[in-house]
């Protein structure tokens, strides 16, 4: 079988991509025959389906997903807690105090109180209710030191890197630790200033330049010519 | 509003606008997006002489949470000219001028923007006419389309508009100010009976209150507004019949306000 053009293009809303029978997986939709690009980004059209990689956009929760929040309010049983999207993940009472339990205000305030730092995963998340999150999982809760930092949710992955190395390559050039939420919040731990400040430039650089090829090596190099 | 002039020359034998322009040529257009930094979308277009800023917010939370529907994400658009857009001062409230066009343009939207993957939530698109030369609501949507692209909100397709209107008799695209202020209108049914139209409305209390600061008395400024609309009438007709004509009209307007 031929292989249809590997390349990826940038695309912009109402680009037509392919009219090949693929299945759609991401930012496009079907007019007919023709796939149709919803956003701006780089088309992938890949041996059984085409989706394209979106460049700009905000946060929608995804269950599964691992976010960091803050939270914003107590109310009743449950928190609130700005995940940096549309929607505020609500964190039940009983998720952290156990279920049939019924914790007092006071409790919940000692617990986690707004301005707290959490990271969390997006237990249930549908159309008709506020997105439910969970911290109860080993290494999710309460994130206690670090240095807070946003980036476009959709570079997000770039952050990461086929199989981490994007960010494995930051952490062991920098001896920082970094916990990413798919949302696009991503908080940076490290003892020394000097690798805290080298790992946030790097994410900056990621930020700023997701959209180009051979970004690992270019981080890398960065990373190298800056030191001390 | 303004001198109706009908001898102005929107485009000549030559075919060359009012303007310099050919027929077929359009203004330069220049668009520029993520002009602003607390937007989550923006633009700015040049369109001639239009300068108009785009910014989108969202999807966000609504408020008032009534307006929110479970369904679907809402668009909210807001057209502003500033007042320093046009020749005189605009006042900056909202007219309904600028309510309809901000309808309008949100229903062009509307079928293209993907709102139904943002239940509950509000899209705000805010457009700001800086410098205002015909075709805004054109321009406006332009800009407003590739606002919401660089926010990344999922759209089937992008969203451009041209205005168009006659010269003589010639339709032409992409209009400038010039041509927007002087309409002409032709019935081409044959079997069709038409008459004059006469259309009443109520002298505008901006045009007479700019008059009266200028020092002039209520009665010569509601006087001089009408007599303005005659006026292209008046000066067909010979001297003493214009002059006469003029004396009459202000003898009927004599103590009537409004």
């Amino acid at each position: 079988m031929k292989k249809r053009e590997p390349k990826k293009r940038y695309v912009l809303p109402g680009d037509f991509i392919t009219t090949a029978p693929l299945r759609l997986q991401g930012n496009v939709v079907l007019n007919g025959k023709r796939i149709i690009s919803t956003t701006i980004g780089l088309s992938d059209i890949s041996d059984d389906s085409a989706r394209v990689i979106s460049l700009t956009g905000v946060y929608l929760p995804k269950i599964d997903d691992l976010v960091i929040g803050t939270i914003t309010s107590v109310f009743g049983s449950s928190w609130f807690a700005d995940i940096n999207s549309c929607y505020q993940g609500m964190l039940l009472g009983q998720d952290v105090f156990g279920r049939g339990s019924y914790p007092t205000m006071t409790e919940m305030k000692e617990r986690l109180d707004k301005g707290d730092i959490i990271f969390a995963k997006i237990a249930n998340s549908d159309r008709q209710r506020e997105p439910l999150i969970s911290i109860a999982d080993k290494n999710l809760g309460r994130i206690d030191s670090g240095e807070l930092t946003r980036i476009s949710p959709t570079r997000v992955p770039r952050l990461i890197g086929k199989r981490g190395s994007m960010i494995q390559m930051i952490e062991s050039s920098t001896n920082a630790t970094l916990t990413v939420g798919q949302n696009g919040l991503v908080v940076v731990s490290c003892e020394e200033t000097n690798g805290l400040l080298k790992a946030l430039a790097a994410i900056r650089m990621v930020d700023e330049q997701a959209h180009l090829v051979d970004l690992t090596d270019r981080v890398k190099k960065m990373l190298e010519n800056d030191g001390v | 509003m303004g001198g109706r002039e009908a001898n102005v020359v929107l485009l000549d034998e030559n075919g060359i606008r009012s303007d310099g322009r050919k027929v077929n040529e359009t203004r330069k257009v220049t668009i520029k997006a993520g002009v602003l930094k607390n937007a989550n979308g923006s633009a700015y277009i040049e369109f001639g002489g239009n300068k108009i800023l785009a910014g989108v917010f969202g999807p966000r939370d609504v408020h008032p949470k009534h307006m929110s529907n479970p369904d679907t994400g809402i668009l909210r658009v807001r057209y502003h000219m500033e007042p320093f857009s046009v020749g005189e001062r605009k006042k900056p409230a909202p007219s309904r001028r600028e309510i309809e066009i901000s309808k309008v343009i949100k229903e062009a939207l509307e079928p293209a923007v993907m709102l139904e993957k943002f239940p509950r939530t509000a899209v705000d698109v805010f457009l700001e006419v800086l410098q205002a030369d015909g075709g805004t609501r054109c321009a406006a949507l332009d800009a407003a389309s590739v606002a919401l692209a660089d926010a990344g909100i999922p759209m089937r397709d992008m969203v451009c508009a041209c205005a168009s209107g006659k010269a003589g008799d010639a339709l032409i695209l992409d209009e400038e100010s010039q041509s927007d202020t002087y309409p002409t209108m032709e019935i081409s049914n044959p079997t069709c009976r038409s008459e004059h139209e006469a259309s009443v409305s109520k002298v505008s209390d901006e045009q007479l209150f700019y008059l009266m600061s200028r020092g002039h008395s209520e009665e010569e400024a509601l006087a001089m507004i009408v007599n303005g609309f005659f006026e292209p009438f008046t000066r067909e007709l010979p001297m003493e019949y214009a002059v006469e004509l003029n004396q009459l009209m202000a003898l009927e307007m004599e103590g009537s306000i409004g």
